[in-house]
């Protein structure tokens, strides 16, 4: 017993030792680096090399710079000190450049490399300023030498020669080597386009026993032609022992079982069962409501009443308000594992879908890691090898994080479903009401049900569900209050998608008022009625509604000129929806912008997300909504 | 000389052989009869007997009783208490193999702890046999299938003159045929210690057949189970053989030693069988029923096949010690 607590006061300090080296070297390593590669006007280019008068340069998309810490109790201090992070980016002369669709990598040819480095050489041209690492338009036949600068102030013109100037804040320098393929380029619309790479380090630490932090860099484009060189930190313990027992009573029947115990009849009658695997009931959440559900003479072991959440909502066959346990019976396989057993005609959902019986217990947890009530739930694993669609998937009989055991169900491990999801507009609910998942419009980058290519951390950007997100410069005011959010926060699928009644009837994704199953005081709008969004909808949990939806500074937002917050010129003043500019879950361009092209009409032959342009300290819209034209309009900070 | 001794030698065996085949108990009334037997005389009177069938007291149960009840030198298989007075008494556990308590259990007390549940043998009236729902509209209907044609007697199961089955089982129970392999224990019978076969659970097929499923997949399949639910299989090879010597406890706690019968008769006695008296006690237990074990999660219903702190449905050991044993969650 003391040998468990000393334990756990160690590895206590070892977290404030660790939070304390880390934040030291936030100033010496560096959190943002920013270079932009920019080029002459270039018409369409089909290949590699096609174009020879002007010069681009290359990059090379894949990474090879890996930051590896190890940290084991007692050691984990001098680790953290002595790991640093590499990144070193090269380049040669006459680089190509190619410009990958916004799912695949960009490429060059293996031989050529981008040198990124901290140093300019003034006798070099072009010599990139500050945030603005290579600019070889100067003359087709010199070699464009970028440098590096790791600057987070605001470049000037990207055309402009000039000596970098700014301090690099790392010193390091990042390799960028190449082995992807060559890819048609994304963007046409624009007369130039923007390479910009980034590599920002953010750390997630989560203390067990034995921890291993792997910071990669990744690189992916997007839609508007910027590259984005991102690096998260990702922690993997290496042996997760679930947290120590917390029962709440002595009739929690779901763990800690010894050769004295009753828990097994519970559940179970060895000779007069009712349903398969020995179960009191035939059906299999009557097992389960037996005791989750109002306590009372017929419920004397009354464990959390769960029971109302799926009881007082209704599902129609387009409109989901609960994961329906009552839908189906029989279909549910004990030790189901295969992809068949999960989706089309054996689609399903069961509380041992995500609840293991005989381990589940109580105790805290943090994102992304497993709830305790979760624990010992089997889930799927994906495999990202770049931003899109996973390269595999992995089934785990126990799974690690939250999204591990959704992703059964949702995501393209198995089938999934077709079905044409009813909305909300403000007011009712609206057949087809998600637009952005459904429309035939070929220019409207499409939402996807496959939630494990929707939160690829290698897309854009993403709800920090399974990685911390790409934006680490979110402005601190911009948070909800005592939403406890951040930059560096990561969440779990149930942080949106929960019972805002959890109070009565219980934490989790059971059932709510609302649809889709969030969060909230009023149903998320999807269809817009140029009406300002209800601030009780379920973005505004972690969002503060005054900074987006209300006349909250603009200080509290990037997007913004200056100190006019245009989120709420959009939001409060002219009636957007959030839905109408951004994504739920993840998309190929930058801060979760997709366009909603049923009410967002795109200029020329841009599409959904390639009408916004991010630059440096802003970005323009080339797009025209409700009659307003923005042609394009810009916004700088 | 060494012809007489021949014929001697030549005469025991074949004595030896003709009344090998009889299982009986050894030295009592039970068998063995010839033409100069006084063993009617240990539970018959002709003229002047108090009980039908001729016996010496009133009631069947009683019979059995005044040898093998509390404190009757007449047997050391004392069923009333659960204890084999052949070896010493021992103060504490469970296991038959270290001390005295019979296998069988006992029909009044067991482990020096009054009963729970028992095979009440002792009013000879017709009764149901357990988790039946005859008497419940359940659907579907568990427990017994068969029709229970008789009351249940000490001699419902045991036939007291003798048997070809082990233990003295009736070659019949309740009009089902039944056969128990007899393996023999040589001349020291030891009714601590089982010397259980593969057809043990045939005993218990007479009543309550609803129970006797041996097929796999029996506790998910609804076609397996003959009485329309889902049941545990029997019959089946655990690899948990160390319950039967060293027991299993989980944290320290309890150790739990289950008897598991054998496969074979002859060879390699492996003891890896579960049968239905790996889990149950044939006679009556003390296993006490707490928590989720005393009527389940909602309370004492009319659910047949909850246990409860009057009803511990034969349970060889607290609660549900005997699930974990095996599953050992």
């Amino acid at each position: 017993m003391s040998r468990r607590y000393s334990t756990v006061y160690r590895l206590l300090y070892l977290l404030i030792a660790v939070m304390v080296c880390l934040f030291a070297f936030a100033g010496t390593i560096y959190t943002a680096m920013m270079q932009e590669i920019t080029a002459q006007p270039l018409p369409r280019m089909a290949a590699i090399g096609a174009e020879t008068s002007t010069i681009t340069p290359t990059l090379m998309l894949t990474p090879t710079a890996t930051l590896a810490l190890t940290a084991t109790p007692g050691a984990i201090v001098n680790q953290a000190a002595t790991a640093t992070p590499t990144l070193v980016a090269t380049s040669t002369s006459t680089p190509d450049l190619a410009i990958a669709t916004p799912t695949q990598m960009p490429t060059v040819p293996p031989t050529e490399s981008v040198v990124l480095t901290p140093t300019s050489s003034p006798t070099e041209t072009p010599a990139p300023t500050e945030g603005v690492v290579a600019t070889p338009t100067s003359s087709p036949t010199e070699s464009a030498t970028p440098t590096a600068s790791v600057v987070p102030t605001p470049t000037p013109s990207p055309t402009e020669s000039a000596t970098p100037t700014a301090t690099p804040v790392f010193s390091g320098t990042m390799v960028v080597t190449q082995t992807a393929e060559t890819a048609t380029p994304y963007v046409t619309a624009t007369p130039w386009f923007v390479l910009t790479a980034t590599a920002t380090i953010s750390a997630y630490i989560e203390i067990s026993p034995t921890v291993v932090v792997t910071a990669t860099p990744i690189f992916t484009s997007t839609p508007s032609g910027r590259i984005i060189v991102h690096m998260y930190a990702m922690a993997t313990p290496i042996a997760q022992a679930p947290a120590p027992t917390l029962i709440p009573s002595a009739n929690d029947p779901h763990v800690s079982y010894d050769t004295s115990t009753s828990s097994c009849a519970a559940c179970h009658r060895t000779h007069t069962a009712q349903g398969t695997v020995l179960r009191t009931a035939a059906l299999e959440e009557n097992v389960c409501f037996a005791c989750h559900t109002a306590a009372g003479a017929s419920n004397p072991f009354a464990g959390t009443n769960i029971q109302p959440a799926f009881v007082n909502n209704t599902n129609t066959a387009t409109r989901f308000f609960k994961h329906d346990v009552t839908a189906t019976s029989g279909v549910h396989q004990a030790l189901e594992s295969s992809l068949d057993q999960f989706g089309a005609a054996k689609r399903h959902v069961e509380c041992e879908d995500c609840h293991e019986p005989h381990k589940a217990t109580r105790g805290s947890a943090s994102a992304p890691f497993l709830q305790q009530v979760m624990n010992g739930t089997s889930g799927v694993d994906a495999s990202w090898t770049g931003a899109g669609l996973p390269a595999g998937y992995t089934f785990m009989t126990q799974a690690e994080r939250e999204y591990q055991v959704c992703f059964k169900c949702h995501s393209s491990f198995t089938y999934l479903p077709s079905y044409l999801p009813d909305g909300w507009n403000g007011a009712d609910y609206v057949a087809n009401g998600l637009p952005k998942l459904t429309s035939p419009n070929s220019n409207q980058i499409l939402d996807s049900r496959d939630m494990a290519r929707e939160f690829n951390p290698n897309n854009a950007s993403f709800h920090p569900v399974t990685a911390q997100g790409v934006n680490q410069n979110i402005p601190a005011g911009s948070w909800a209050a005592g939403s406890g959010m951040s930059s560096a926060s990561m969440i779990y699928c149930s942080s949106c998608h929960n019972n805002p009644d959890s109070a009565t009837q219980g934490l989790g994704p059971h059932g709510s008022l609302n649809l889709h199953i969030l969060k909230g005081g009023a149903n998320y709008t999807s269809i817009d009625a140029r009406q300002t969004p209800n601030s009780k909808e379920v973005c505004f949990q972690c969002h503060n509604y005054s900074t987006y939806a209300g006349s909250g500074s603009g200080a509290d937002t990037n997007f913004r000129i200056g100190t006019d917050n245009l989120h709420s010129k959009h939001v409060a003043e002219k009636g957007a929806s959030c839905y109408a500019c951004h994504n739920s879950h993840g998309s190929e361009q930058l801060y979760l912008i997709n366009f909603d092209l049923s009410v967002v009409t795109p200029n020329g032959s841009a599409n959904s997300q390639s009408a916004y342009i991010p630059t440096t300290n802003g970005g323009s819209c080339a797009l025209s909504c409700h009659g307003k034209d923005h042609n394009p309009l810009s916004y700088s900070r | 000389m060494s012809q007489k001794f021949l014929i001697v030698c030549a005469a025991a065996f074949f004595l030896t052989i003709a009344i090998a085949s009889i299982a009986k108990a050894n030295g009592g009334p039970h068998g063995d009869y010839t033409t100069t037997t006084d063993a009617c005389a240990g539970c018959h009177r002709a003229h002047t007997a108090a009980g039908a069938n001729l016996l010496t007291v009133e009631t069947e149960y009683d019979l059995c009783m005044t040898c093998h009840g509390a404190g009757s030198t007449g047997a050391n298989t004392n069923v009333n208490d659960g204890i084999y007075t052949a070896r010493s008494a021992s103060t504490t556990g469970l296991s038959n193999t270290v001390n005295s308590s019979l296998i069988g259990g006992g029909f009044n007390k067991y482990n020096r702890l009054p009963v729970t549940s028992k095979h009440d043998v002792s009013s000879g009236l017709v009764i149901a046999a357990w988790g039946y729902s005859g008497t419940v509209a359940l659907t579907p209907s568990r427990g017994v299938r068969r029709a229970i044609t008789s009351g249940l007697k000490c001699s419902s199961c045991h036939n007291p003159h003798g048997s070809t089955n082990y233990r003295m089982i009736n070659t019949s129970i309740n009009t089902i045929p039944i056969t128990v392999t007899v393996t023999d224990e040589g001349a020291a019978k030891d009714y601590g210690k089982e010397h259980w076969l593969s057809d043990m659970s045939s005993i218990c097929d007479g009543c309550h057949s609803a129970y006797h499923v041996t097929t796999p997949g029996s506790g998910s399949d609804a076609t397996v189970a003959q009485h329309g639910g889902y049941a545990h299989r029997v019959d089946m090879i655990t690899s948990n053989t160390f319950l039967e010597t060293t027991g299993w406890s989980s944290n320290g706690g309890v150790t739990v030693t289950l008897p598991l019968a054998s496969q074979f008769i002859t060879g390699t006695n492996t003891n890896n069988l579960v049968v239905c008296q790996t889990c149950h006690l044939p006679h009556g237990s003390s296993a006490a029923m707490a928590g989720f074990a005393n009527g389940g999660p909602t309370g004492v219903d009319v659910l047949p096949g909850n246990t409860n702190t009057t009803d511990s449905a034969l349970l060889r050991v607290a609660n549900r010690g005997v699930c974990e044993a095996c599953h050992q969650k």
